[in-house]
């Protein structure tokens, strides 16, 4: 809710630099933990495959925008809205960080 | 300051298993972990501790197959959606991409105190930390009349591989108009929708080739997983096929014969032409025989998956009590990460990170007509939580239901490739 808002209220203002700052916060990130959260992830998404994307190699802030997207349950799939619901921005930003980092 | 705290189990286990474990270690020693059961807890509990280690932890995996089927998707198979090949797998990539040891025996007995195990053969393997996911065993004696010599005409189906090409056999080759009789286990079980899953499968299949033929399922519980979503996939794509009566109606399951074929329950008996018939179940043998075990299963620590009874060993999966979890290939999966990563922080002094789990169970009910239920979870202090769950609901669109069958083609080949690639 808060997410909504502030997207609302502030989106417009400076799209440049909460750019420049996930960026940041994705250069800095956490691979180790990224690996560790990905465990979750990887027990459906697999390197190739039909039914379920494929998301090595994925950009990381296409990653971050659609995770963010499930867990306020802008898009819809029942069992990401559940995954992506209990993960913060910072496990998001890590996963976003790991998964960029692979080859796809 | 948050990613502390919530990694805070680095500590706990870092600095209390570094002095607890290390001085049993001998200096230079790599240590050992002996993982039995190569299914979906202890293959994906061996890949993890051999490549996240990256050589710091020796790996055996003791597994009697050398192929293994899947018992998800087993009822695919049966219903025609997949090729039995496709649901069968090696340990080809465990032991070469992993350099993990595997092990084709059976482990007989686990000696706690040696910290050793015993394989039927005579041979014997010494571990630091053990890992136990031996699945179920059945317990042939739940339904009187029933045994291993039983199986063949009333296979259980409940371990895949063969007892699930002699279901198919027997459904093709059932007379025109016959009866087939689904006796479902009382909980708990592994798969709680399977048997459900069973029936739509085999309907499919006689819809196809002998749509005169009737189901009849004879459970011994009220209620069962999905039961709304199912009871109005068979309505809609089999109507007039599938009769299931609960004990309210049958009164109680009293024996069965697999010379006549037939099923006596306190109300009626019921002649089958063909049936599968699935007894209840408790924790696979070598749990038993390690001591582990309280009644039919192994109590376990959740944040860890350590057994209460040894803290040497972690028990994955159907065998253990995994409170709020379902006993599923998924839920093992899952349980094998957190295990392992707990593992290798007390072995090596790896970080530990926050153990969390998830499972979601598809099932089919027709072609392109799937389903799911699912939920996520976190460690307790006594028992597995539930944080957030969902199930499919009643009434949602075809796309929608073939959307949810790719997802489940797309989870197949992402958990079996988690466990042997």
């Amino acid at each position: 809710m808060f997410g909504a808002m502030s997207a609302v209220m502030f989106g417009a203002i400076s799209s440049a630099a909460a750019q420049t700052d996930l960026a940041d916060q994705i250069a800095k990130a956490d691979l180790g933990y990224g690996e560790y959260l990905a465990g979750e992830c990887v027990t459906c998404h697999r390197k190739s495959g039909a039914g379920i994307p494929q998301i090595n190699g994925i950009e990381a802030e296409t990653f971050v925008i659609i995770m963010k997207a499930y867990r306020s349950k802008d898009l819809d799939n029942k069992v990401m809205q559940m995954m992506a619901g209990r993960l913060d921005d910072e496990q998001i930003i890590s996963l976003a960080a790991y998964f960029s980092s692979l080859s796809n | 300051m948050t990613s502390i705290s919530r990694r805070g189990f680095g500590g706990l286990f870092g600095a209390s298993a570094l002095g607890l474990a290390m001085p049993s270690l001998a200096f230079g020693a790599v240590p050992k972990v002996v993982v039995i059961g190569g299914g979906a807890g202890g293959a994906t509990a061996a890949r993890y501790l051999a490549k996240d280690s990256k050589g710091a932890l020796d790996v055996t995996l003791v597994e009697a197959s050398k192929r293994y089927y899947t018992c998800f998707y087993s009822n695919l198979y049966i219903g025609g959606f997949r090729k039995y090949g496709s649901i069968g797998h090696n340990y080809y990539g465990l032991a070469v991409n992993n350099r993990i040891n595997v092990v084709h025996e059976w482990a007989a007995s686990v000696d706690g105190a040696a910290r050793t195990v015993n394989l039927a053969s005579g041979g014997k393997l010494s571990y630091d930390k053990l890992v136990l996911s031996p699945g179920i065993a059945l317990k042939y004696d739940s339904i009187a009349g029933y045994s291993p010599q039983a199986q063949g005409r009333m296979p259980h189906g409940w371990t895949s591989g063969t007892q699930a090409q002699q279901i198919r056999n027997q459904v093709l080759t059932m007379k025109k108009g016959g009866t087939f009789v689904m006796m479902p286990p009382p909980n708990p079980y592994r798969c709680p929708p399977g048997p459900y899953e069973r029936v739509s499968m085999i309907a499919h299949l006689l819809k196809e080739r002998n749509p005169t033929a009737k189901i009849i399922v004879l459970d011994p519980k009220e209620k069962f997983s999905k039961m709304g979503l199912f009871t109005a996939g068979w309505e809609k794509h089999y109507p007039g096929m599938i009769e299931w009566l609960g004990p309210d109606s049958h009164g109680g399951i009293k024996s069965v014969n697999h010379e006549t074929m037939e099923i006596v329950t306190d109300l009626d008996t019921f002649k089958a032409d063909a049936a599968s018939v699935v007894p209840a179940q408790r924790a696979g043998s070598i749990a038993m025989a390690a001591g582990v075990t309280d009644g039919d299963w192994a109590p376990i620590i959740p944040a860890t998956m350590a057994s209460k009874a040894d803290p040497n060993i972690h028990v994955l999966g159907d065998a253990s009590v995994a409170s709020s979890m379902p006993k599923s290939g998924f839920s093992a999966n899952s349980q094998a990460k957190v295990a392992a990563n707990a593992i290798r922080g007390e072995l090596t002094g790896s970080r530990v990170y926050d153990p969390r789990f998830a499972n979601t169970c598809w099932s089919l009910i027709a072609t392109n007509d799937g389903i799911k239920v699912g939920a996520n979870y976190k460690a307790g202090s006594e028992k597995i939580d539930v944080v957030d769950k969902f199930v499919s609901q009643g009434g949602e669109s075809a796309d929608v239901r073939k959307t949810t069958y790719e997802e489940s083609i797309g989870w197949y080949n992402g958990i079996t490739s988690d466990m042997f690639s």
